[in-house]
C-alpha cells in the first residue's frame, strides 16, 4: 500500500459517498412524495375499503406493478429520454436521480399499500361511524395507526435505492458505484473496493438501525410487543 | 309517537350470493321498531339474527335494500357523505372490541370527536377532563390503550363517544369481552348516563344478562325478523316466541342434548320452576328425604330478575311411578312449578 492509493482513497471516497447520498435521498424523498399517495389511494379503493373503486384500483395495481417488474438496469437505460428530456443528459449524479425515483415510487407503494392495510377495519369503521371525513380518516387513523410499518416501509426504500444507485454508478451516475467499476473493476484497485464496500455496509446499517429503533420506539410508546 | 327517537320502518337489508346465486340472502326482512327518547333499549338475538346489520343500517356503514330510518324526525341520508357524515357526529358508539386508536394516548383518543368537528384545543382538554372524571379514568389520560384492562378500555370508549355531546349512543356488543363483574359495573356506568343525562341508549348483544340488568324496552331478533318487543320484565316472565324461551333457557333444549338421548324409559325428566322465597328452601332436598325417589340434576340455574330470584332446574326422577307421583304432588304443594317432560 502506497501513498498514492491513500490519497485516491481521501480524494475520491468522501466525493462519492456524498454523491451516494445525494442520489439516494433526493429519489426517497420523491419516493415519499409520490409513493405514500398512491399506497393510500391503492389502500382506499379497494373493496370494502373508504371510498371502493375498483377500476381505479386495477388500473393503478397494473401500472405499479409494470414498474416493478423491470430490472433496474433495464429501466434505466429503458428511461434515457424521460431523464434527458428532465435533467438534461442522461449522464451524471442528477440524471440518476430520474431513474432512481421511477423504480422506487411503485416499489413503496406497495409496502405503503401492506402497512395501511394492517390497519384493523373496525378502527377505520369506528372512525367513520364517529362522523370522520375520508380526508379525516385518511390523516387520523389510517396513517397515524400504521405509523411504526410506515417508518420501516421507507428504511426498506432507502436500502433499496442505495442498491440501485450504485447500479447507476456503473452505467454513467456518480457515486459509490462509480468508483467500484472504475477503480475495483477496471484497474483491480483492492483498497479501494474494500474500503467502498465498508463504507456502505456502515450506511446500510445505520439507516436499518435508525428505521429500526424509530420504529420499536413508538410501538414501544404505544405500549405494544419488542418484535413488532 | 310523539317522543320517539328512532323510528324503523319496512327496513329489509339482502345481500346477493357471490357465487351467482339468484336468491338473495335476507339479513333484514320487514323491520319495524320505534325506540323512544329517554330509554335503555335493548336488541338481542343470537348470531346471524341481523344484529350486526341492522346497527351497520343505523350507522350509515350499510344501505338499507327497502324501508326508511328516522333520527328525530329526520330521514336518514344514506348516500349523502356531508349530511351522513353531520348525523354520525349526533351519535356516539360503543364497540364490542373497543376500537380505540393504539396511536393516540387515552386522553387523545376521547378528543378525536372534537377534534374533528373543529373544537378548539383548549375547550378540547377541559371537556376530555370533563369525560375522564366521569368514567373514572382521570389517571389514566397519558397512556395508551394497550396499557388499560378491558373494562378501562370499554369506560375509554364511553368516554370517547359522549365527547361530541350525542343525542344518542348505540353499544354494539358492549360487555362481551368483559367478565361479569366489569360488565355489572359497565352497565351501571350506562344506566347512570342514562339517568343522569336522559341520554337514550341501544344495546345489541346476544347476552340475556346485559339486557336484564340494563335495558327498560327489548326487541327480540331472530332470523332477520323482529319475533318479540315490549318492556323487559313482560317479554321475560311470559316469552312467548320459541327464540325468547330458548334465550330465556327455559325451553328443554337448554338440557344437554346427550343426556335426553341416553334418558331411559321409566325415568321422568321433569322441569322445576321456583321464584323468589322458595328459592331460598331445601325443598328438593325434603323431597328425597319424604318419598322414596332419585333424583339426578341435569342442568340449572339461577337468574336475578328485578331483584326477584327464579329458578328452574331439570332433575331427572327415578323410582316407582307412585312414589315420583307423590314427590311431584308434595313439591306442587311447596309452590314449586313441576313440568314432566317425558
Amino acid at each position: 500500500m502506497n501513498i498514492d492509493q491513500l490519497h485516491l482513497v481521501w480524494t475520491l471516497v468522501p466525493l462519492e459517498l456524498w454523491n451516494t447520498l445525494y442520489m439516494v435521498i433526493c429519489s426517497a424523498l420523491i419516493a415519499l412524495l409520490a409513493g405514500v399517495p398512491l399506497g393510500v389511494i391503492l389502500t382506499i379503493t379497494d373493496r370494502g375499503h373508504l371510498k371502493e373503486n375498483l377500476w381505479l384500483h386495477q388500473v393503478l395495481g397494473t401500472i405499479v406493478n409494470i414498474g416493478r417488474s423491470f430490472p433496474f438496469a433495464i429501466l434505466m437505460v429503458a428511461l434515457i429520454p424521460l431523464t434527458r428530456l428532465i435533467v438534461g443528459t442522461s449522464l451524471g449524479t442528477t440524471a440518476s436521480i430520474v431513474p432512481l425515483s421511477i423504480a422506487a415510487i411503485p416499489f413503496m407503494a406497495r409496502l405503503v399499500e401492506a402497512s395501511l392495510k394492517e390497519v384493523d377495519k373496525g378502527v377505520i369503521e369506528a372512525a367513520i361511524v364517529m362522523g370522520s371525513t375520508p380526508w379525516q380518516v385518511i390523516s387520523k387513523v389510517l396513517i397515524p395507526e400504521s405509523l411504526p410499518s410506515l417508518i420501516l416501509a421507507v428504511t426498506t426504500t432507502v436500502i433499496n435505492l442505495i442498491g440501485y444507485s450504485a447500479m447507476a454508478g456503473t452505467m454513467g451516475g456518480g457515486g459509490l458505484g462509480k468508483i467500484a467499476i472504475q477503480y475495483g473493476y477496471q484497474r483491480f484497485n483492492v483498497l479501494l473496493m474494500v474500503v467502498t464496500v465498508i463504507l456502505l455496509i456502515i450506511v446500510v446499517q445505520l439507516i436499518q438501525v435508525i428505521g429500526h429503533r424509530w420504529a420499536r420506539h413508538l410501538n414501544l410508546k404505544r405500549g405494544k410487543g419488542l418484535n413488532k | 309517537m310523539e317522543d320517539t327517537l328512532i323510528e324503523i320502518k319496512n327496513l329489509s337489508k339482502h345481500f346477493t350470493p357471490p357465487k351467482g346465486g339468484h336468491t338473495p340472502v335476507y339479513a333484514l326482512n320487514n323491520i319495524h321498531l320505534n325506540i323512544p327518547r329517554g330509554c335503555v333499549y335493548g336488541i338481542i338475538g343470537m348470531s346471524g339474527a341481523g344484529k350486526s346489520t341492522l346497527l351497520r343500517c343505523l350507522t350509515g356503514l350499510d344501505i338499507p335494500s327497502a324501508g326508511t330510518i328516522a333520527f328525530d324526525g329526520r330521514e336518514f341520508p344514506y348516500g349523502n357523505g356531508k349530511a351522513l357524515e353531520l348525523l354520525r357526529k349526533q351519535m356516539g358508539m360503543v364497540f364490542q372490541h373497543f376500537q380505540l386508536f393504539s396511536s393516540r394516548t387515552v386522553g387523545h383518543n376521547i378528543a378525536y370527536p372534537l377534534e374533528i368537528s373543529g373544537i378548539p384545543a383548549a375547550q378540547r382538554r377541559e371537556r376530555v377532563e370533563e369525560l375522564l372524571s366521569f368514567v373514572g379514568l382521570e389517571s389514566k389520560k397519558g397512556h395508551y390503550p394497550s396499557q388499560l384492562s378491558g373494562g378501562e378500555k370499554q369506560r375509554v370508549g364511553i368516554a370517547r363517544a359522549l365527547a361530541s355531546q350525542p343525542r344518542l349512543l348505540l353499544c354494539d356488543e358492549p360487555t362481551s369481552a368483559l367478565d361479569p363483574k366489569t360488565t355489572r359495573d359497565l352497565l351501571q356506568l350506562l344506566g347512570r348516563l342514562n339517568q343522569e343525562l336522559g341520554l337514550t341508549i341501544v344495546i345489541i348483544t346476544h347476552q340475556l344478562e346485559t339486557v336484564k340488568q340494563a335495558c327498560q324496552r327489548v326487541a327480540v331478533l331472530s332470523q332477520g325478523q323482529i319475533v318479540e318487543e315490549g318492556e323487559v320484565k313482560d317479554i321475560f316472565n311470559r316469552p312467548q316466541h320459541p327464540v325468547t324461551q330458548h334465550l330465556l333457557h327455559l325451553s328443554p333444549e337448554h338440557v344437554p342434548s346427550d343426556l335426553l338421548k341416553q334418558h331411559v324409559a321409566g325415568k321422568y325428566l321433569v322441569r322445576l320452576g321456583f321464584e323468589g322465597r322458595q328459592a331460598k328452601q331445601p325443598v328438593l332436598s325434603q323431597m328425597l328425604k319424604r318419598y322414596d325417589v332419585e333424583a339426578n340434576i341435569l342442568s340449572g340455574g339461577l337468574d336475578y330478575l328485578q331483584e326477584t330470584v327464579v329458578g328452574r332446574l331439570f332433575v331427572e326422577l327415578s323410582g316407582s311411578s307412585e312414589e315420583i307421583e307423590q314427590a311431584l304432588t308434595f313439591m306442587r304443594s311447596q309452590h314449586i312449578m313441576c313440568e314432566v317432560l317425558q
